[in-house]
Formats: structure tokens, sequence, C-alpha cells
């Protein structure tokens, strides 16, 4: 099937709502209709006869929800996709789509699926329904973009099919997941699909200012399905109440608009594609010439570029940065996030995320990395690694639109970056360097600029898509070369209108107060047409030459920004030590004042451990008395702790800076078992072990069996808490803890959680239950006391 | 339905989820909950769907006919006895929710215990708006509602949650999803099941703890809060 062919001829007409009409059939509420498939073929082939009748060139299989999540019953996958796709076929339309839709749970952090078994099942659907003679592929109602983006991929990589995709929109203009059509038609034009657009949950009229958002960006034909109007509930039945002629007026608008395939979702009948074939014969779609921007998405969020300068955070990148090796040694994927909240706090645009450190697996922890950080923050992702695997794992996985960092003219580079960048439909940063090193001209820069953009075309990846890095040396080697970069800066600029990439800070590498320079070169680099610097977003310095700089382009309107954040403001000052002493401020939960105190007292000639004995193991037992005795509640309890947590990391710095061991009193895990999400118990229970010295293994939540297995034996635990909050996940303690029992690990457990008691502890083979954080560190303190014994 | 506004939440009830029982709170605290009060509301995304729908006696419970829901146990069938039809409700405060919980579990232990529970008394409130909805919509066939029951209490099972979702197409229209392991996501999702009762409700409130044969045992008890809060078992 050509749509392209078809579409540039005229309208093409889909069908209408599937379920509602087999609801009206007898279909009861909340069945599969996709059983309808296998035990009544004849009412499903009917609707679809109707609707070929009524005009449809296209019919949609019902196969909607024919995932093996779904069906678990007697029929298979491959059963009720055949059976779907030729019942559709038997309605005489000149098309079939295969109809496929989310797969009712949401996706990895937040929901169990994760994106490769969301792959494979979609995989599962499509490549049956290409053998049963399908034409095209059409995924609707989706509100994931992650999801659908692994949906696409399962099209494109099993099947040869067209692939049309459609997402659902609620009244405020957003998916459920929180995608708005901006950032939706920015992320899957990229992915390769034939025809993008929206179906359900609203009517026509409501639907119609989504509609405009997305003409005005789409590269592709728009598709859209509209319900029969805004469900409504009478007497206990759902209605949905405009009449065909209404809902043909309205979808005449968007033909008007630039819309060039329809059809109808729920509620809309045999009549509706009736009227809707009246209105479409012998129209040709209406030509849209789309907003070309360069922009870049998360799951929930558009940065365009062509809106003013933007920043990108460059702390999460080993080079030079020994805590952050640290951490991605030690998986410590708190520190990384972290990192990746205060950028964003500090008023980041999007971050870099730069895995590489040699030892280790740079593609495994990339995809590890991404899926963390965009589990916390809604800033868009610039992938970079110089491994072309690591930056696929990296964008495959990634929720949204990345940016790639980065090409490079050398041939061997663009072969390899270029088309994953087409593929996965990422922007790209292409460095001004090639087989011949960085030219030391401008006009040498811009010459590779020049060959970087020719080639990027050539695969296919848009013009507005390819940013240029010309490059800064430094001002204490080749000093000269600093205006060079200015000027290759212009010339792309001017002559090849892309958008430019550059890492300032190297400019003042090995020379006194950088920050001086930097700020000075970065001001200068937004002069010469830079768009998106990356710096560190948490030097006040650069983020005032930011914010100066978008009330001189405009960017910051009224300058109304610059001065809330600068308004009566003073160079700011070092936080003053409260005078209070540091049991108070902990007894208080002062977090904020508690590291600067501890500071003054190791100022004072205090040892870091002497802090921990004499001020916060004191304290916390003195506010875990008054909790265990009521005087206090948990908050409370929490307040403190975060306190204490906040003065051990300003010890820890200092006792790594000088060489001696973090104190660590034993390893303990921790995990909220498999099939469990809910993770704020165990957090809590964590941070107050730590703050008791003892160092933890935290897995996560929803932690397979094996992983904690696993983890037991390589890092030879002895202690671990399990946490559960459900009767149903309950289970999956008893199947952990049973599991490294029969692995011959010797390890004691102690339980908690919501639905826990004694007794269900013993249920599930624990060694001891803990009813609260403060009984796990009573449990922790027995346990390694003995040991030391 | 009108939308709920942060001085609609029971602050007294937020610290109570929190395991408050009158101990003094200092300003600080304080400041910090209406701190996140405003996140909530800045976060949440608040949808409810409700049906009304007639009832039959089925051999283990309680059927619903036109759906494939059975609501088995004796609890429902106690709590549905004698009414003429029930009311389906369910009520989400949306991902946006789950994702800012989510996020507070990790980065800000406490901050984000204390949104948890005022999510849970927003939650509260959306349900007993959706059900003063009801009770307006049963007054005009002359019927009276008695109380929310959920999926989880007594003994009717978490494994009606499924059907339950499916007959309010909650997974399309609110986009409430529900795990194997029984759990709803976004989190702060509620279902219930409310009889609608012709001349008067045998119970209009929900019964004390005192009456429930589950008291011994219950783990909503344990905590200090009883069932028909807005939570899910998990947020016992």
């Amino acid at each position: 099937m050509d749509i392209k062919k078809l579409t540039g001829e005229g309208i093409l007409l889909f069908d209408g709502g599937l379920g509602t009409m087999l609801q009206a059939r007898g279909l009861p509420v909340g069945e599969l209709p996709e059983l309808y498939n296998m035990t009544h073929g004849d009412v499903v082939a009917g609707v679809h006869k109707e609707y070929a009748e009524a005009g449809s060139q296209v019919v949609s299989s019902n196969t909607f929800q024919s995932s093996e999540l779904k069906l678990t019953g007697e029929y298979s996958v491959e059963d009720v996709v055949d059976a779907g796709v030729r019942l559709a076929r038997r309605s005489g339309a000149p098309y079939v789509a295969l109809d496929v839709g989310p797969l009712g749970q949401l996706m990895d952090p937040m929901g169990p699926l994760t994106f490769d078994r969301a792959y494979e099942l979609f995989r599962r659907q499509m490549v049956q329904g290409e053998k049963s003679g399908a034409d095209c592929i059409l995924l609707e109602t989706f509100s994931d973009l992650l999801e659908v983006k692994a949906a696409i991929l399962a099209a494109k990589e099993n099947t040869s099919l067209p692939v049309l995709c459609s997402m659902s929109y609620q009244a405020d203009g957003r998916t459920f997941m929180g995608c708005d059509p901006l950032t939706t038609t920015l992320t899957i034009q990229g992915l390769g699909v034939d025809a993008l657009g929206v179906n359900c949950s609203l009517g026509p009229k409501e639907l119609l200012p989504i509609v405009d958002r997305i003409l005005r960006y789409s590269r592709l034909p728009v598709l859209v399905q509209a319900n029969a109007g805004l469900p409504e509930i009478v007497d206990g039945e759902t209605v949905y109440n405009i009449t065909p002629e209404e809902f043909c007026a309205h979808v005449g608008q968007m033909l008007d608009l630039g819309v060039s395939m329809v059809g109808g979702c729920c509620g809309t009948t045999p009549e509706f594609i009736r009227q809707l074939a009246a209105l479409t014969k012998d129209r040709k779609p209406v030509p849209v010439i789309p907003k070309r921007v360069t922009a870049v998405t998360s799951s929930t969020k558009a940065v365009v570029l062509d809106r003013g300068v933007s920043v990108i955070g460059e702390r999460i990148n080993p080079t030079g940065k020994k805590k952050l090796k640290a951490a991605l040694r030690e998986n410590d994927l708190d520190y990384i996030i972290g990192e990746a909240i205060d950028q964003g706090d500090a008023g980041a645009d999007l971050l870099d995320v730069n895995v590489g450190l040699p030892e280790l697996d740079e593609p495994a922890m990339m995809r590890a990395v991404v899926k963390e950080i965009q589990s916390v923050s809604s800033l868009p992702l610039q992938i970079d690694s110089s491994d072309p695997a690591a930056i696929e794992a990296g964008v495959r996985c990634y929720n949204g639109k990345p940016l790639i960092n980065s090409a490079n003219g050398k041939q061997e580079s663009m072969e390899a970056v270029f088309p994953i960048a087409k593929k996965y439909g990422a922007a790209v940063v292409c460095l001004t360097l090639d087989e011949d090193g960085i030219p030391p001209t401008a006009e040498g820069r811009f010459a590779i600029a020049e060959k970087l953009l020719e080639t990027a075309l050539s695969y296919g990846i848009p013009r507005e898509d390819v940013l240029i890095d010309c490059l800064v040396l430094t001002a204490s080697a080749q000093q000269k070369q600093v205006l060079e970069t200015l000027r290759a800066i212009q010339l792309v600029k001017s002559r090849l209108g892309l958008k430019t990439v550059l890492g300032v800070s190297n400019v003042s590498f090995g020379l006194p107060a950088r920050e001086a320079l930097n700020a000075t070169f970065l001001a200068a680099a937004f002069g010469a047409g830079l768009d998106a610097p990356i710096l560190n977003p948490l030097s006040e310095a650069y983020m005032r030459t930011v914010s100066a700089f978008r009330v001189l382009n405009s960017q910051d309107r009224d300058a109304a920004q610059y001065i809330e954040n600068y308004g009566g403001d003073t160079v700011p000052t070092a936080k003053a030590a409260s005078t209070d002493d540091l049991r108070t401020i902990i007894l208080q939960g002062r977090r904020e004042e508690a590291a600067p105190k501890v500071e003054e007292l190791l100022a004072s000639g205090l040892a870091p451990l002497d802090i921990v004995n004499g001020y916060f193991v004191p304290a916390l037992d003195e506010v875990g008395a008054g909790y265990e005795s009521g005087r206090l509640f948990l908050p409370q309890l929490m307040q403190s702790a975060e306190a204490v947590k906040s003065g051990f990391t300003v010890l820890k710095e200092r006792m790594e800076a000088s060489g001696s061991a973090a104190q660590d009193k034993g390893a303990i895990l921790l995990a909220t078992v498999q099939g469990d999400i809910h993770d704020i118990g165990k957090n809590i229970v964590k941070m107050i072990l730590e703050n008791y010295g003892y160092r933890i293994v935290d897995l996560g939540k929803d932690v397979p069996v094996e992983e904690v297995v696993e983890t037991i034996r390589s890092q030879n635990i002895k202690l671990a808490g399990l946490s559960a909050l459900m009767t149903t996940t309950v289970k999956s303690m008893q199947e952990t803890i049973a599991a490294v029992r029969e692995a011959g690990l010797a390890c004691t457990f102690w339980v908690g959680g919501a639905v826990l008691n004694e007794e269900y502890a013993q249920l599930v083979g624990a060694d001891f239950y803990a009813r609260d954080a403060m009984e796990s560190v009573a449990i922790a303190n027995r346990f390694f006391g003995h040991e030391k014994q | 339905m009108t939308a709920l506004s942060p001085r609609d939440l029971d602050r007294s009830e937020i610290l109570r989820y929190l395991g408050w029982r009158g101990q003094a709170l200092d300003e600080r605290l304080e400041a910090q909950l209406e701190e996140v009060i405003e996140l909530i509301f800045q976060n949440a995304d608040p949808r409810c769907q409700w049906q009304i729908y007639p009832i039959t006696e089925a051999p283990y419970g309680i059927s619903v006919p036109g759906t494939v829901l059975t609501l088995t146990g004796e609890s429902i069938r106690e709590h549905l006895t004698g009414a003429e039809s029930a009311a389906l409700l369910a009520c989400t405060l949306g991902a946006g929710m789950e994702r800012l919980l989510s996020t507070l579990s990790r980065t800000a232990v406490t901050k984000g215990l204390i949104a948890d529970a005022a999510a849970t008394e927003y939650l509260e409130k959306l349900c007993d708006k959706a059900e003063e909805e009801i009770r307006e919509k049963a007054a005009q066939s002359g019927l009276v509602p008695n109380f929310r029951f959920s999926p989880g209490y007594g003994d009717l099972p978490l494994e009606v949650q499924p059907a339950l979702l499916g007959a309010l197409n909650a997974e399309k229209l609110l986009g409430i999803t529900c795990t194997e392991r029984l759990l709803m996501i976004p989190r702060k999702s509620v279902t219930a099941v409310i009889g609608l009762f012709a001349g008067g409700a045998r119970h209009e409130k929900k019964p004390s703890c005192e009456q429930c044969n589950l008291k011994e045992t219950c783990s909503y008890r344990r905590k200090g809060l009883s069932c028909g809060d807005g939570y899910q078992e998990a947020d016992r």
C-alpha cells in the first residue's frame, strides 16, 4: 500500500468506532472485543462491511488489544490477529489496517513494562498481522511516547508495512502521560512513520486546536479520528451525542487546515462515515508547509532552540570528575540523578549524559542512566559518547527526541553516527574536525561543517537536526585560535543557517580565574551567534551571563526572569553557619543549616569521627527515642535524619579528600520486591541506616528475584531487608528469600511494609520483622554487634 | 464537577495519615505541609468516572449484568443486600502525580512522605465529590446511597479490580492501569462500589470498626486508620 500516493490524490477515509458498535450488538462492557473475532466472527465482519459500504477505504482490524498481556485465555495472539485481519478483509474495503493499541500497562519506571518487553509484545502482533495480509499498521490511542516508540520500532524492524501513528489527547491538550502535541509530533515524525495524528477521547470540536498545532509542525500526512463528541453518562450508559452533521462540519474545518486522513472513533457509526465520504469525495488535501524548527524533547516537554539561547548542563560527564567516576563505578545512580536535579534547578535546558569509563560496559550504563534521569527530570538529554554502540543504546530507549553528541568530519564517524540519528529521529551535534584534525582557520572549520551537513542530508537527516560545534581551543596554548572559533560560528550561522553548540569551559584551561575568562568568552560566543553552550549551570557567573544575554536578545520578555532572579540582589555570600549547636539543628531538623555547621566544626579541628559519635549518633538516638515514645511522629524523625544526611555528605567529602576510608559498619542490601513499586518506606529505612554508618546496597523497586540472589552472592551480603506493600506482592518476598536459601547463601533477612506483621514475616521465611525504620536500625545493630564478638 | 482547591484538604487528616497523634508541630513542618499541598495541586490531573448498574445475586456474590463484573464474597453481599442498583466509581489523580511522588520518594524523602499523605487526602476528597454526584443522581430515582466499598476491604478480593476497571472503561477514560499484581497505576487511584437503596440505606455511613468482623486482623486499624479512606491497599 502506498499511502503517500493515495493521500497525494485525495483524502483517505478510514472507518468509525468498533468497540462501541460491538457493544451495541451485545458485547458486554469490560469484555475484550477481540475475543469476538473467535466467537462472533460474523458480528465483527458485519460491522466492517457496514463501514466498507459506507465508503471507508481503510478498515481497521478488531485487534486493538491483541497482545499476550490481554489474551490470557484459550486463544493465542496469532489466532486472534489472524482472524481479525481476515474478518476486516471480508469487508471488501480496499485496504485493511492492522489496528494496534497500547498494552494496558505503564512503562518502566512508572509501571512494570520494560522497553524490550513492550517491543516483543508488539512484534508478535505485527509479524502475524503482516503474515495475515494487513496493508498497513495503525497505532492508535497511545498516550506514552516511549510505548509508542517501542511499537514503531517493532513495526519498522520486523515488517515492511507502512506505519500510521495516532495519539489520544485529553481536554487539557495533553495525553494521560502529559505529552503535548508539539512534543509528540517532533518525536514521532523522526521515527520513520508514514503518517501521524490523533484519535479518541474528544470530539472533533475539542480536537481542533490540537490538530491545528500538529499541522503546524508535522512534515507527514495528518490523520484524525475523533469521537462522536465528549462521552456523557445518561442513565448509566455512556453516550456520545453529536450528530454526523456536526461531526462533519468540524472535520471540514480540519480538512481546510490540511488534514488528509479522516475517520471516526468511539461512538461514530457507518452513518458518520457515509457523510464523511460525501464530504471528502473529490477533495484534494490542502498543502501545508510545516514550520521547521531545531528542537529536542523529553517525555513531556519540547525545547525549541529557535526560541533563543539554551543551556546544556555538562556535569554528568566523568572527565575530570572524581566523584562522578566513583558513582559510576559503584553504580550509585542516586548521585547521578542528584546531579540531574541540581542542574535543572539551576536553569539548565538540556542535560549532557556521558558515562564513558574504560572499565564500564558503556552501552549498558548509558541505558540505565538515561532511564534513571528520565524518571526524575523532564529535561531533554544529550546522549554523549565516542562509542556508537553506547549512543545507540542511549537513544533507542530514550523517551523523546534526543540530541546526539557527536559525529565529526571523519568518514568513519559520519558512517557510524548518522544512520543512528536518522533511524531514531535524533538531532546530532557535529564537530568541525576530520582526519587532519582541527583546522586552524575559521574557513577550514566551516568547510568541514559544510561537508557534515551535506553528508547528513544524504542520510535523510533533516537540515534542522544538524547542529555544529566549532570547537574551542585553550587560550593559554593557542591564543590566536580563540577568535577563529568565534568567526567559524559566524560563518556557520550566516551561510548555513544551522544551530551551533559549544563547550565553553575549555577556553580557560591552564589559566587562573577561569570563571571570568569563561563568562567573557561565553558572552562573546553569544554575540557571534552561539545557540547552545555546554557549561556548568551551577556556576553563578555563567548563568548570569546567560540570563543577561536573554534580556539583550529579547528572549526574556520584559526582563521578567532577570528581575525575578536578580532584583534587589547583591552578590550572594556564603551562608553563615547557625549559632545553634549541631545537636539542636539536628533535633529540629533544620537540614540546610547542618552542612555549614559541620564545616565549621571541622574547621575548628574536630575529626569526622568525633562529629559522628559526638553529635550525629546521640542526636539520632534522642530523636529515635522520641519517636518510639510517641513524642515525635514520622516526618519529624525524618527531618532530623535528613539533617544528619546532609551533614554526612560534608564528612564523606572530607574523608575522601584526606584519603581515609569512609565509615562502614557493615553492608546491607535493601530492595522493594518484584511486582511492587512502592519504595518510599524502603528509602526511609535506607536513609536512617546510612545515618548510623551502614553501607546500603540499594537495588531499588520491582527487583527481580535473581537480581537479589546475584547481588547477595557477588557482594557477599550477610543482612538484607525486603519491603512489600501489598498482599499480592508479599509472595514475591517469600520467593526471593526461598531463592537465596536455595542458592545456599547464608544471609539474614528482615522484612517490612504496610501489610506485614510478625506472623506474615515468619510465613515468608524472614528472620525478623521490623515495624518501622528505628526497628530496622535495632536489627542491624544487633546483627553486626553479634558479628563483632 | 467543580474543582477542588488546596483549602478543601483537611490538614489534620493528612497529619493523621502520617501517624500524627497530636504531637506538637513546629513552624517548619507546617510550612512544608502547605508547600507540599501547593505542589500536589500543581501536579494533579484529577479524573472520575462513575456509572449506575443494575445488580443481581450470583452464586458467589453479586454480578453486574451487561458487564463482565462479578463482585465476590460475603462482605460485598452484605454491602449490597437490599440495594436496587449499584454505582461503580473510579477516581485518579493521574500520571503527573505518580511522577511527582516517585521522584520525591527518591530525591526528598520527607517531602515525598508528606506529599503521599496529602495526595491521599486529595483523592479522598475527590471521591467525596463524585459520591455527592451519585447521591444527587440517585435521589432523582428516589434512591439513597450507602458508602464506598473497595476491592481489598473485607473479603472482596483485589482480583475483581480488572473487571471493575473494565466496566468503567477506566483505562481509556481515566488512564488507570492495573498490574498483574493487581496494583493500580497511577497509584493514587481508587475504585469503589456504592449500593443504592429505596426507602433509605441500611447503613448510610460506614459502620464503625467495632462492628466489623475483621477488626482483629485489619491492617488499616493497626495504623489507626480505617477502610473507606481514599487509598489503595498498599497505603495502609
